[in-house]
């Protein structure tokens, strides 16, 4: 009897984690499916799961029929030079965050901690009349700045955990034989946080990578626009072309998941250490 | 030395504190002063607080009020409970479970605009999946309209952002759980404890910093949260499921009437402003 129950225990609980798996998969076999059909079959009522001829020349089409270079391109040097400066800015300040009392120190970390819970949509305002007057509107330079904006202070509080994780003695130890605090943080610090400094940097790649709404606003020409708005293109007086949008959705998707994937084990980490603690 | 030391930290915090300032400063600034002035075809006029006493009887502000507090309350209790859910059948290393997170990370990682766009042509009545799906198994005798009532477009708004918020949910409870320690358990084990009473007694109490912080940021996160609204229903029908993140964007660049867009925006950042206090308060003060 014990034996039956602990069966059932565990049918029941690989059953829950199978439905889990199921709903996270859906969306993208849909998207996947959708990607490789027909416009006929996209439109048919109801919705085939399996495509029944499957159109890999569709992941072709995207490419010819709207600039979707141009558009990954664009999302690539926003997200990356964003991601530069903001590791390059970020790094210092959550160093000193960790490692150094100063007064004011408070002061600046409920101002990275609040700035982080803003919504663009509260700044969006400013941010575009600014911009439209100093006619930046459609420039690399606008979308990078704000995409920095928005990811520096969740990177701050990320490296902040970060670097509190490593043993203090060995620093300074280091400093016991001569070397001097920044000497310390190039050295010591920041070679053994890089890990750290990869998984922040990914983490705001991909949050710029999936940033929307100001691309919404400050590029309205379609060669400025990232892969994101791009996706727009698909729909047309009304009619949405599914299966050219589910694959450019798929092609955007694919970096990302990657990405993630790659720091998988200590994102959750560095996100509590952000986010939680 | 020490001071040294100090003026070295000020260097270090500089640029981000400029950064902040150029990019969050300034704007909030600048919000509250569009705040008080109304945006016409003639330009701009100076109305002081006319615009908040506008408020007062705005019908449609009450209505996105009211929505803005039914999605973030729907958007919380779903995430949490069954995010915690979620951790409790995850918390055993087994291969299926390994196999299980990282497709987690899958929804995880995806756009929001991209999962916003899945959900909807899975939602869509007639040539949708999830009709189709329903109908192969026999749970439904005919298609289902999803999304055209507010009922159902606002349901389904909140499943595809519970889809993408849960996995974060999720393992931030996966570690909180691995940090409580097995002792414990074992303990209670011994004395003959079920494990409806190890969950009460041990799980859910040492759980409880984490879940309160999760708690805040998901709220954060659910207001904040725009593209499911915007590319799933777009607020409608006739503003039902217009929150208020996406009724600022609609004044602000549907009307281009940024005196009352703004206006809007200081009040959602003083919501912000409260439960970013109350999350400096809970968790991070002491450790400075």
């Amino acid at each position: 009897m014990p034996r039956f129950s602990r069966l059932l225990t565990q049918g029941l609980w690989s059953l829950g984690i199978l439905g889990i798996v199921l709903f996270t998969l859906f969306p993208f076999w849909v998207v996947l499916s959708t990607s490789l059909k027909t416009p006929g079959e996209v439109f048919r009522s109801p919705a085939t799961l399996i495509p029944e001829t499957v159109v890999w020349e569709n992941y072709i089409e995207i490419f010819i029929q709207i600039p979707l270079v141009r558009h990954l391109l664009n999302t690539i040097i926003i997200a990356g030079a964003a991601t530069i400066i903001n590791i390059a800015i970020a790094a210092p300040a959550a160093y000193a965050m960790a490692r150094i009392n100063f007064k004011g120190k408070s002061m600046f970390s409920l101002g990275t901690l609040v700035t982080q819970m803003f919504s663009p949509v509260i700044i969006l305002i400013p941010v575009f009349k600014v911009i439209k007057e100093l006619q930046l509107l459609d420039t690399y330079f606008a979308l990078i700045l704000a995409n920095t904006a928005m990811t520096i202070p969740f990177s701050v509080w990320m490296l902040v955990g970060f670097f509190r994780s490593i043993p203090l003695e060995l620093e300074e130890a280091a400093m016991i034989d001569g070397l001097s605090r920044l000497g310390a943080m190039l050295k010591i610090a920041l070679p053994l946080t890089m890990p750290g400094l990869v998984t922040t940097a990914i983490y705001s790649f991909v949050t710029a990578w999936n940033e929307f709404i100001f691309a919404l606003v400050l590029a309205p020409n379609r060669y400025m626009q990232p892969v994101t708005i791009a996706l727009y293109s698909w729909e047309k007086n009304n009619v949405v072309e599914w299966q050219y949008l589910m694959a450019t959705a798929a092609v955007a998707t694919v970096p990302t998941v990657l990405l993630f994937m790659l720091v998988r084990k200590r994102l959750t980490a560095g996100l509590m250490a952000g986010a939680i603690k | 030395m020490e001071r040294r030391l100090r003026i070295l930290a000020y260097l270090m915090i500089a640029p981000v504190t400029f950064w902040l300032l150029l990019f969050f400063g300034f704007p909030i600034f600048e919000t509250f002063r569009n705040s008080l002035y109304k945006t016409s075809f003639l330009g701009e006029r100076f109305v002081g607080l006319g615009n908040y006493t506008n408020l007062l009887d705005d019908d449609l502000f009450r209505l996105v009020l009211g929505n803005t507090l039914s999605w973030t309350v729907a958007n919380v209790t779903l995430n949490i409970i069954l995010g915690l859910g979620v951790a409790l059948l995850l918390s055993r290393s087994t291969l299926f479970s390994e196999f299980a997170r990282a497709t987690l990370i899958l929804a995880w990682a995806t756009p929001f605009v991209v999962a916003g766009i899945a959900w909807k042509w899975i939602f869509n009545s007639e040539y949708g999946q999830l009709n189709s799906l329903l109908l192969s198994l026999r749970l439904i005798g005919e298609p289902v309209q999803w999304l055209t009532n507010a009922q159902s477009a606002f349901t389904g708004a909140l499943i595809a952002r519970f889809w993408s918020a849960f996995p974060f949910t999720a393992f931030a409870f996966l570690s909180g759980l691995q940090s409580i320690p097995l002792e414990f358990y074992e303990a209670a084990l011994v004395d003959g404890a079920t494990p409806w009473q190890r969950f009460r007694l041990i799980t859910l109490p040492l759980l409880r910093p984490v879940m309160t912080a999760v708690l805040l940021i998901s709220v954060i996160w659910s207001f904040n949260s725009f593209a499911f609204i915007y590319v799933m229903t777009g607020g409608g029908p006739a503003n039902k499921t217009q929150i208020m993140v996406t009724e600022i964007f609609r004044r602000g660049f549907g009307y281009f009437n940024f005196g009352d867009a703004s206006t809007l925006a200081v009040v959602a950042f003083i919501f912000l402003m409260i439960v970013s206090l109350l999350q400096w308060k809970l968790f991070y003060q002491e450790e400075i």
